[in-house]
């Protein structure tokens, strides 16, 4: 019997990072000769038949038949892993510190210091760890993981080749400079920084700008809220709170795009990096956490938060110019190393090690 | 006195030409007056006004977090199998059709709803302190 890597994921929804991870794993997994299924709790309707119940995974016990966790806080799905006799491998994708919540969500603080404890207790659980940055591998090793490893978000550029959403194009595009930041409403993104820098550069470099704040709230309401304020105290408009996208109005927004702006202070990884790099967006980050290496120098890196400065620099790379063209070629560059054929060797390098 | 850190690193030449355009340009803005210090100085102090209560409180001041935008689109969903996919289409273009008649009282409803939430804030805030 061919051996098989299966992968338990407590959520499989459209859009979201992990569950993309896990559907081009899958479909790397199959294309090597590995049976390959995934076993989630929750399916999003749009991912119906793409899982199976994690609850069939208990049949599925064997030596040959590996199981791949995505941890993730909170969840049963933990319990059924901790309880496999297969050989097994847990992925991490960070877990966000709890005082980053604090003043906006108590029970997801709450929920985000029991997920580190949950994490360190499967240490003996797992023959393999592999984190998906250096900078959380770091982190398993500190928890007190022996096998650790990186593999890195895959990005498959075949998600991004839908056609652009022309009631958006009508609208956006009109000569305006537009900045663009992607992912959840959360405190640890400093959006209220992306907004501060924003503000420099609409009111006192070009007026004819906006910021797309693409991503959704939900249970962040706090925290969105205390966002709307920010914007009516700065008196700042030409801001587009876009909330959730569908995969055509994300590719419509990284089109759309002359300026990716990140200013999070903690990130795992930050997919919207690639992508904006894939589009050819160039990429203003603040350096923390994974950012510095997902960038892997192709974007400007900030190391300080000097808000008009990073205005002044957005303006600098919003311009054709030389600067612009030298990021573009480079995120492109970069982009490539995380593109599925990149990665397959190495994918098949971390198969082979969990049976040695 | 030694010169700040560098507030942006790009990789190779590139890098020091745009650090030098950055400059160039901010100090240019600084000296006709376009930015000034005491602005720059009061942007960056503004805080985020997040709620410090307890823990139910923060639960209830979520709840009204969530709710107060009565703009925001609500799903469209039908439990019914066979027909629901058309009933959803029927849904959203009869929205989409009479978005007209309530568009004014939504907008009132809402800016009544959010300054309401801001007095909720305040009240819950002080009665903690």
């Amino acid at each position: 019997m061919p051996r098989s890597v299966h992968q338990l994921v407590p959520n499989l929804a459209f859009g979201d990072a992990i569950s993309q991870q896990a559907l081009t794993l899958r479909r790397l997994l199959r294309g090597m000769g590995f049976g390959s299924e995934i076993f989630a709790e929750h399916v999003d309707a749009q991912l119906a038949g793409e899982a199976r119940s994690y609850r069939e995974l208990r049949n599925r016990a064997g030596p040959d038949v590996a199981v791949v966790y995505h941890f993730s806080i909170g969840s049963e799905v933990t319990d059924v892993y901790r309880l496999l006799p297969n050989p097994r491998v847990l992925v991490y994708h960070n877990i966000t510190p709890p005082e980053f919540f604090r003043g906006v969500n108590a029970k997801v603080a709450a929920l985000c210091a029991r997920g580190r404890e949950e994490l360190a207790a499967l240490r003996v659980h797992s023959a393999l760890a592999v984190a998906d940055s250096e900078f959380n591998r770091r982190e398993l090793e500190a928890i007190g993981f022996e096998r650790t490893t990186v593999f890195p978000i895959v990005l498959d550029p075949d998600r991004y080749v839908s056609r652009p959403i022309d009631r958006l194009e009508r609208a956006y595009r009109d000569g305006h400079v537009n900045f663009l930041h992607v992912g959840r409403l959360v405190p640890n993104k400093r959006i209220e920084d992306v907004l501060k820098v924003f503000y420099f550069y609409r009111r006192r470099i070009n007026p004819d700008s906006r910021l797309f704040l693409v991503g959704i709230d939900t249970d962040m309401e706090i925290y969105s809220v205390a966002l709307r304020q920010l914007i009516h105290d700065l008196g700042l408009s030409g801001i587009a709170l876009a909330g959730r996208a569908t995969q055509r109005e994300l590719v419509t927004y990284y089109r759309l795009a002359h300026v990716y702006l990140c200013m999070s202070e903690h990130e795992g990884f930050c997919v919207p990096l690639l992508e904006a790099m894939h589009f050819g967006v160039p990429v203003i980050a603040y350096a923390a956490g994974a950012v510095p290496e997902t960038l892997g120098g192709a974007g400007a890196l900030v190391m300080r938060k000097d808000f008009p400065e990073i205005a002044e620099l957005a303006g600098l790379v919003s311009e054709a110019g030389r600067v612009r063209e030298s990021l573009i070629v480079a995120g492109r560059d970069r982009v490539r190393q995380f593109f599925p054929e990149s990665l397959q060797p190495r994918l098949r390098e971390l198969v082979d090690s969990i049976w040695p | 006195m030694s010169e700040p850190a560098p507030t942006f690193r790009i990789a190779g030449e590139i890098g020091r030409e745009a650090e030098e355009a950055v400059r160039t340009r901010l100090a240019g803005r600084y000296a006709r007056g376009v930015i000034d210090r005491d602005e720059v100085a009061r942007v960056a102090a503004m805080r985020l006004h997040t709620f410090e209560g307890d823990e139910g409180a923060s639960e209830i001041f979520r709840r009204c977090c969530v709710t107060w935008d009565v703009d925001r689109e609500l799903p469209i969903t039908s439990h019914r199998a066979v027909v629901g996919p058309l009933l959803v289409t029927v849904k959203r273009f009869a929205r989409r059709l009479l978005r007209f008649l309530t568009e004014a009282q939504l907008s009132r409803q809402r800016d009544f709803n959010w300054n309401l939430l801001l007095v909720l804030r305040e009240l819950l805030e002080r009665e903690r302190r």
